[in-house]
Formats: structure tokens, C-alpha cells, sequence
């Protein structure tokens, strides 16, 4: 656990400037076993203190790996001689930042998290599992992966703070062999907020998910390509979580607004049918707690939720204090940083389209002829709103009735457009936490959504 | 007894300052505090790593300076092997003697709890080595003038661009690895590094973003004549216009080097890299001395190329690295294995792990090759995930022109690529004769035939 001692440090503040100090502990472990030989067996922890200084509307940082009232005060200098260098150079003429509510926010915990034997033993019980019931297999991951993340921030201006967050997950991968195409693989993650023995003491759910993906991967074996060309298609709520995240989330970060983002000139627009709603949330959505909750964030903003699309319309941009003072608007807690040496960035938390009123099977009866797409490997988006889904694993929808498993593919668009043909969503939202969002630095985000009827383009072969 | 002495003789240039000395002997300090404590613990086989890094990075946010990082980073990281060929890893960046011991000791915890396994071994004792490149000290006035040069270029030749961010670096690292096998390995390296990302604007219309870069050792050129800065610029300014595909058809693909260099990654993450070969489910793996491209490709991973920066000196099992050919006229020469996928596999170890590609060019110039395709596509870079085990692959073409008649026609957007990755390269049409070195790889435009190119 960090000390909070960095609160009794603010007397090192400069006296000019907004500035924040934090202390930071990044632990992670990785174990993977490839057919059942253990290939990684790892463990990682990165802990230090940064410092950010601001001097009329450039900033300064520094960090180091001591955690000290010395190193404090040295990091400190150099944050503040780096703003010192940039203001000469570039003479900026922005304004003080406008002020933020103060206070204190205390949510760390004592959790320990078990031995690494622990984590090597739930993954050789899984992948004796697999092996057990799983034989049609020419290959097999199990893998275990957690990361803890404990902060202790002290602020000029806001809230100082001391938030933990830990997730911990085993995922699975198995490959089988296609007649004609050669090997086909699919894999899926357990887990979520919680350290490892929370999760995994018991396996009974990994084992489901095991059995679940079996058998699924034993009709992708039998799989076909999809056809190309636009498609009326359900996208799974995972897929719709990539939506949220990808397609439209990156282009509402107010800095990818600021450079040019499609988003710049779409504000208070239609951007998506009128069933159609957006958020971010902070911590609580639905009456429950989000996969992972962020109560403060790294600039010492009381994180609330944030409406980006409601009922079709662009309403707002995800801010930092800096671009919320070019907007004239409040920020809501999107800064946030990966490492102790990272500074905070724009950032999504737990991005979600809202539910409807629809079952999916009343979706999947309402299609002559399209697919059903379930779950992705990756995605990717652009300023203009134009994105790209990794599919790996899908059905064929002919008259209603799902038809064939389909081998991977690709489903693209433009977010703004694409988003103007949902007529359908859910009234269930599946949420998905595993992944990293890389923007310069990784972080842990979560995203989620209903199941959502929609037209597409789909990747394919003639 | 003579292998020993051959690797002797590749030992580069001795270091050069007393002062440099007294440092490395303060990081040797840290790693025989660890190395002893990993054999006390019970290791058979161990190493430890202690480096010093300091970070100072220049960055611009939608065109304008916004903030100066220095970073100070020490850090160590053990692996150890028990008699059994139990192996645990950890990195840490504390560098306190207690911590030290600590680390050790809890490398050790994971290295018991893992399988026996044979296959983990470190390489045979070799001499001191000692490896410098890249000046030392960073000259932050001039990072800054060359930082605030390009942008002044830009915003004046090309006014369309709006650069989202630049980022300017020089690291310097020293760093020291030490084996329980007796080698140890002192480097010194620094470097400059440049990135921007940017996409062209005009009123409401915008194109794709783009993103490039490069690393060296000098700021002797201004950052826009490095690397393919300027042409990236000229091919995204010319992107503000786009039309969509409206039709499928197969035909060829033209792909910048740094879309080609990223489809190299893809290819040996398919078909060549440790865990497709210990699955055995690699397509190439009975394919050694075999066709896998068309005989114009020739693929050398070579890390200490004088165009490579920074290369890769040495494996993280104690091998010097040494660079090799990858496909040599379309024959697959080696794959690019681990020494513990070698052992699990029985096939030979990489003589580097790195990706430093240098990709031998062809005869033909970009516009020679542009004005044979009848039809096609120029592709500044894929937005696509890992090709299936297969090699299938669908996948956007962003920054990408049509090609018609020889002839660019204009942008295009919402246009995706199908296709197989093995047949891709078997169907290599050309390879230019303009290189672009970036300090990471030394690769020339290449094209394919026969890609299923379709849009809406």
C-alpha cells in the first residue's frame, strides 16, 4: 500500500501555477500456458512519483521511481523548469484554469493479491479441463492475467485523492482445424473489477465458458465465408461496446475535437437514430456499480458521468480542465494516466449505448438475410468516424432463422452514418472490461452496450 | 573452445570515459547484488538487468507546444531457472539494495511455482561486451528549434495539415545484464526520436489521420527531410476529397513502406514467430528451404545495418545478436524462434529477435510501377486485426488512392481488402527502387496482385 504522505508535500508546491503531485503503484501478473506448456510466468511492479506544473497554459512534468520527500522536491524543480522552458519559448497567452471543487476522496483498500502459484495452479485446473473435454483441439491458450493500479494524488486545485482499482480475468483460446481453410481459432475472456482469488477460487464459470466456446469453434470449423457488401446485421453487445469505444468515443475526446475530429462540427447534430443514447459513466450505471468505477480522476476532477449522444443528438465532448476551459464547459473526470511517469490524458471510463426495448430474439427473427455478429478481436477508428471490427464469430441470418457459423471477417463504416440506421436495440447490455485503450499510453477502460440491429458493411469473399 | 573466441572478436569499440566506467560499475553493483541474491535462493541459471534511463520529451498538441517531460527511470529485472528448468521473471524500477533482494526473492516464488520445463537455458559463457551508439547528452535547445521547425514547415507548405500531436525525444539508457553464466553486457545508447499525427482539414471535410516518424542519432537535417515525413504529408494533404468504393473487384495493391513494414509484423506473427511453431499450426511450418514469396522478395532482419538505430545487441538469453536472412528470392530461410521455441521445436534459433527489416528494393521507380497497374489501390496504411491462423485477412485500406489506367484516379474511403496472407506474398508484382529508411527498417513500396478489393 502507498503511504499518503504526498498530501503533507503540497507545501513544495511552486507559488504560481496549477499543479499536481501523484504517487503511483502499477502491479501486474501474466501466466500463459500453450498446450499445456507454461510459456509466461510473469510478474511486474512500476511505482514512483510524478509531478505536472502549469505556467500560463503550457505544462511541465517529471518523474522518478522514489517515493520521498527529497525526490518530491527534485521532481518538482525539474516539472517546474520544464513549464519554465516551454513559456519562454512559446510565450503562450492562455488564462488560469477555472476552479474545481476541493476535498478529499479516500477509496483504497488492504486487498493482498495471492502468490503466483495461485495463479499458475487455476490456469493448469482449466487447461486439464480443456484437455479433458475439449478433444477435437489442435491447440489451446489458457492464460491469467490482473492489474492493480493504486494512486495517491495531491492537488493544487480539486480533489487529493487515494482510489485503488484492481481486475484480474483467465482466457481461453482453442484452434481447430477447417476441411478446406486450415486452422480456426476463437477465445474468450472471464473476470472483471476484483483481484484474482475473488474471481477464481472457484472456476466453475471459466469452465462454462470453456464448453461454451467448444462448442462454438466446433461449428466455425464447419464455417463459411461471409459475403461482402452492406448488410442488415445484430451486432452483439460486445460489438456495440466496440461501437461505443471506437466509433464514436475516440472522436468526442475534446483534444481529437480540438485537432479536427468529425466531431468538431457535429455538436448538437443528429448524429444517430433517435433511439439511440450514449454515455460515459463514472461509477454507477443502472443502479450498479460499472466494471470499473472511477470516483476521482489524475487532475483532481470529481469524475461524473458524461452524455455524449442522447436520443440521436451529439451532446457533448469528454474534457480534461484544459479543454474544458477552450469549450467554457465543467470537466467531468476524464484525465487520467497509465504509469506514475505518464501524464493524464483524455480518456474514456466505462463507455456504453443505451438498451432498448427490444429482445434479441425479435431482432434475430426481424432479418431476411444478414448476419449475426458476436464477438471481435479488435477495432480501430479514425478522426472521420470511420472504423473497422475484427469478427470472430458470427452466423449467417436467412428468413429469420440463424444458419451457418461464419470464419473471421471484417465489419467497417462511418460512425455518424452508420449509427442513423440502429432501429433496433436490446434491452440488455453486456459489458466488457479486459481490454487496454492505447492512445500514447495504455489504460483500462470498459464498454458496453445492448444488442443493436443495424445496416453494415461486411468483409468477406466473393 | 574456437566458437568462444569467434564471438570474442565481434566485441565493438571499447567505452570511452572513466566516468562512464563509475557508472556502469554502480548498475554492475545492483545486478550482482541480484544475480547473487537469485543463486543463493536456489537458481541454477539467472540473470539480472540494471538500467538507467532518462527520458526528455518535446510535445505539441493540435499544433501548439504544450508540454516538456524528463523522466528518470531505474529499473532491474531478474529471471531465474531452478535445476528442474523452473523459470520465473519480474521487473521492478526500485533500485533500493532491500529491494533488490526482495525482487529476487520473489522472482524466485514464481520460478518455483512453475513446471519443470528443459527447453529454458542461457547461452554459453561469453567475454565482457560493451555497446555504445547515439550522443549522449541531449541538446534540448536544438530538439526544440528542429521540433518547432517542422511545424513552422508545414503549417506553411502544406496549410491543409492540422498536426494533433508531435512528439520529440531523446532517451538515454545504460544498462547492464548480467548472467550466471559469466557474460555480461554494459551498454550506453542514446537517441532522438520524432512523431507527429496528422490529418488534413478544409472546412468540414477531413481526412484520415496518418501517423509518422523517425529515429537517429544526429539533428543535423531538419525532421521533414528524414524518414518519409514529406511524402506522408503530400499523400494525406491530397486525401481531403474522398469517394467510396462502388464496386469489387481483384486487382493490385500498392503499399507504402511503413504499411508494408507493419504487414511484415503481421506475417511473422502468422506464419514464423515462436507460439504459431510450438502450436504447430503455422501454414509455413514445413516450409524451411521452401517458396513462400515470389522470388523478387528478399528479407533480411538486420539490427546492425548502419541504417538501423539503435538496433537490438543481444537476446534476452545472452546470444549476440547477429543479423540473418528472413526470405532470400522467396525462400524461407529461418524463422524467427526464440532458443526456447528452437528447443521445443527442433528448429534453429533466430540470430536476433528483433524486427529491424531491410527489404532489398527493385528496379522500377513508385511512378513506373503506379503507371503499370490497370487497376488497383495505393494504401498508406490497413486498419485490420491478426489475419485468422489461416492467413485470411479482411481488412479497411485507409489513406488510400484508386489506381486506374496506370494513373492515380483520387481518395477513396469505405474500401476494404481481402485475402490471403501466404498468397499475398506469392504474388508480389514489384518493389520499388525508393527506399525509405526511418531508423527502425530500410524498406521499398511494394505491390501485389491479385487482392479482392471491394467497398459498400
Amino acid at each position: 500500500m502507498l503511504n499518503e504522505s504526498l498530501f503533507n508535500f503540497r507545501a513544495h508546491f511552486p507559488d504560481s501555477g496549477t499543479c499536481e503531485l501523484r504517487a503511483q503503484h502499477n502491479a501486474s501478473r501474466q501466466v500463459m500456458l500453450l498446450s499445456g506448456q507454461l510459456v509466461s510466468n510473469q510478474r511486474s511492479d512500476r511505482k514512483g512519483v510524478s509531478a505536472r506544473v502549469r505556467k500560463n497554459g503550457v505544462y511541465g512534468f517529471s518523474s522518478t521511481g522514489t517515493y520521498s520527500e527529497d525526490a518530491v522536491k527534485r521532481t518538482l524543480k525539474e516539472a517546474e523548469a520544464n513549464a519554465s522552458f516551454l513559456e519562454k519559448n512559446v510565450q503562450p497567452i492562455k488564462g488560469p484554469l477555472a476552479p474545481i471543487p476541493t476535498g478529499q476522496l479516500l477509496r483504497n483498500d488492504d486487498a493482498i493479491d495471492v502468490e503466483q502459484t495461485f495463479y499458475i495452479e487455476r490456469c493448469r485446473e482449466l487447461d486439464d479441463f480443456v484437455v479433458q473435454n475439449c478433444p477435437e483441439l489442435v491447440s489451446r491458450v489458457v492464460g491469467a492475467m490482473s492489474d492493480t493500479v493504486e494512486k495517491v494524488i495531491a492537488v493544487s486545485d480539486g480533489l487529493d485523492a487515494h482510489v485503488v482499482t484492481r481486475r484480474s480475468y483467465l482466457y481461453i483460446k482453442m484452434v481447430a482445424m477447417h476441411p478446406e481453410s486450415g486452422p480456426v481459432e476463437l477465445y474468450d475472456i472471464v473476470g472483471g473489477y476484483g483481484t484474482f482469488d475473488q474471481h477464481f477460487s472457484d472456476l466453475s464459470e471459466a469452465k462454462v465458458k470453456a464448453l461454451e466456446i467448444y462448442e462454438e469453434l466446433m461449428k466455425k470449423r464447419e464455417g463459411v465465408h461471409p459475403k461482402p457488401g452492406k448488410k442488415t446485421c445484430v451486432l452483439s453487445g460486445a460489438l456495440a461496446g466496440m461501437l461505443a469505444h471506437e466509433a464514436v468515443g475516440h472522436t468526442v475526446e475534446a483534444d481529437l475535437v480540438i485537432s479536427g475530429s468529425v466531431s468538431a462540427h457535429l455538436l448538437n447534430q443528429p448524429v444517430a437514430s433517435e433511439i439511440t443514447s450514449l454515455v460515459d459513466y463514472a461509477h454507477t450505471a443502472f443502479g450498479k456499480p460499472v466494471p470499473l468505477p472511477v470516483f476521482a480522476d489524475d487532475e483532481g476532477v470529481t469524475a461524473k458521468d458524461t452524455v455524449l449522444i442522447e436520443n440521436g443528438i451529439l451532446k457533448g465532448y469528454m474534457n480534461n480542465r484544459e479543454s474544458a476551459r477552450h469549450f467554457g464547459v465543467e470537466p467531468t473526470g476524464h484525465a487520467r494516466a497509465w504509469l506514475f511517469s505518464d501524464e493524464p490524458l483524455i480518456r474514456m471510463r466505462n463507455t456504453v449505448i443505451l438498451p432498448g426495448k427490444n429482445t434479441l430474439e425479435e431482432m434475430l427473427v426481424s432479418i431476411d438475410d444478414g448476419y449475426w455478429l458476436i464477438s471481435s478481436n479488435n477495432g480501430q477508428a479514425d478522426m472521420t468516424g470511420e472504423f473497422m471490427f475484427g469478427v470472430t464469430r458470427g452466423y449467417e441470418i436467412k428468413n429469420g432463422k440463424i444458419g451457418r457459423a461464419i470464419l473471421d471477417t471484417t465489419i467497417s463504416g462511418i460512425a455518424f452514418e452508420m449509427m442513423k440506421t440502429i432501429d433496433m436495440l436490446s434491452d440488455t447490455v453486456e459489458w466488457g472490461s479486459a481490454g487496454f485503450c492505447g492512445k500514447k499510453q495504455p489504460m483500462a477502460v470498459s464498454l458496453g452496450g445492448p444488442a443493436v440491429r443495424c445496416e453494415i458493411t461486411v468483409g468477406g469473399r466473393m | 573452445m574456437e566458437k568462444l573466441e569467434n564471438k570474442a572478436r565481434l566485441k565493438p569499440e571499447t567505452t570511452s570515459s572513466p566516468l562512464q566506467w563509475a557508472k556502469f560499475t554502480t548498475l554492475e553493483h545492483y545486478t550482482r547484488l541480484g544475480l547473487d541474491a537469485l543463486k543463493e535462493g536456489g537458481a541454477d541459471q539467472a540473470r539480472c538487468v540494471a538500467t538507467r534511463r532518462v527520458t526528455r520529451e518535446i510535445s505539441a498538441e493540435a499544433g501548439e507546444f504544450s508540454l516538456y517531460r524528463t523522466l528518470f527511470d531505474d529499473s532491474v529485472s531478474y529471471m531465474a531457472i531452478d535445476c528442474d528448468g523452473r523459470r520465473g521473471t519480474l521487473s521492478q524500477n526500485s533500485v533500493d539494495e532491500d529491494d533488490i533482494r526482495a525482487g529476487a526473492a520473489t522472482c524466485l516464488a514464481s520460478a518455483q511455482a512453475a513446471s519443470p520445463d528443459k527447453d529454458w537455458q542461457l547461452a554459453p559463457a561469453l567475454p565482457i561486451q560493451t555497446f555504445e551508439s547515439g550522443p549522449h547528452a541531449c541538446d534540448e535547445s536544438k530538439l526544440f528549434h528542429r521540433s518547432q521547425e517542422l511545424l513552422a514547415m508545414i503549417r506553411d507548405r502544406f496549410p491543409t495539415i492540422m498536426v494533433e500531436s508531435l512528439t520529440a525525444t531523446h532517451v538515454s539508457s545504460e544498462s547492464c545484464a548480467n548472467y550466471s553464466t559469466g557474460s555480461r553486457f554494459f551498454t550506453r545508447e542514446s537517441l532522438y526520436g520524432i512523431s507527429i499525427l496528422f490529418s488534413a482539414h478544409e472546412g468540414t471535410k477531413t481526412s484520415s489521420f496518418f501517423g509518422s516518424g523517425v529515429q537517429t542519432y544526429t539533428l543535423d537535417r531538419p525532421f521533414i527531410e528524414m524518414g518519409s515525413l514529406e511524402a506522408d504529408l503530400i499523400m494525406v494533404s491530397e486525401q481531403i476529397d474522398t469517394q467510396p468504393m462502388d464496386r469489387a473487384f481483384e486487382g493490385t495493391v500498392l503499399m507504402v513502406p511503413d504499411c508494408f513494414g507493419d504487414l511484415l509484423h503481421t506475417v511473422i506473427g502468422t506464419f514464423a514467430s515462436d507460439s504459431v511453431l510450438i502450436e504447430n499450426t503455422s501454414l509455413w511450418k514445413d516450409k524451411l528451404g521452401e517458396a513462400v514469396a515470389s522470388p523478387v522478395l528478399n528479407i533480411r532482419i538486420a539490427p546492425s545495418h548502419p541504417d538501423i538505430v539503435a538496433g537490438e545487441r543481444f537476446s534476452a538469453e545472452g546470444y549476440l545478436s547477429e543479423d540473418f536472412t528472413f526470405i532470400e528470392n522467396g525462400i524461407l530461410k529461418q524463422f524467427c524462434l526464440s532458443d526456447y521455441a528452437s528447443r521445443k521445436t527442433g528448429l534453429s534459433r533466430a540470430p536476433n529477435q528483433s524486427t529491424s527489416f531491410v527489404v532489398q528494393g527493385g528496379d522500377a521507380s513508385v511512378e513506373s510501377i503506379i503507371s503499370s497497374i490497370e487497376r488497383g489501390i495505393l494504401i498508406g496504411r490497413v486498419s485490420g486485426g491478426q489475419p485468422s491462423t489461416n492467413g485470411d485477412f479482411s481488412a479497411v485500406a485507409k489513406n488510400a488512392f484508386l489506381i486506374e489506367k496506370g494513373k492515380i484516379a483520387h481518395a477513396l474511403n469505405e474500401t476494404m481488402i481481402n485475402g490471403n496472407l501466404a498468397e499475398l506474398l506469392l504474388n508480389v508484382r514489384a518493389l520499388s527502387s525508393d527506399i525509405v529508411k526511418d531508423g527502425g527498417s530500410v524498406l521499398p513500396w511494394v505491390a501485389f496482385d491479385n487482392v479482392l478489393i471491394s467497398g459498400k
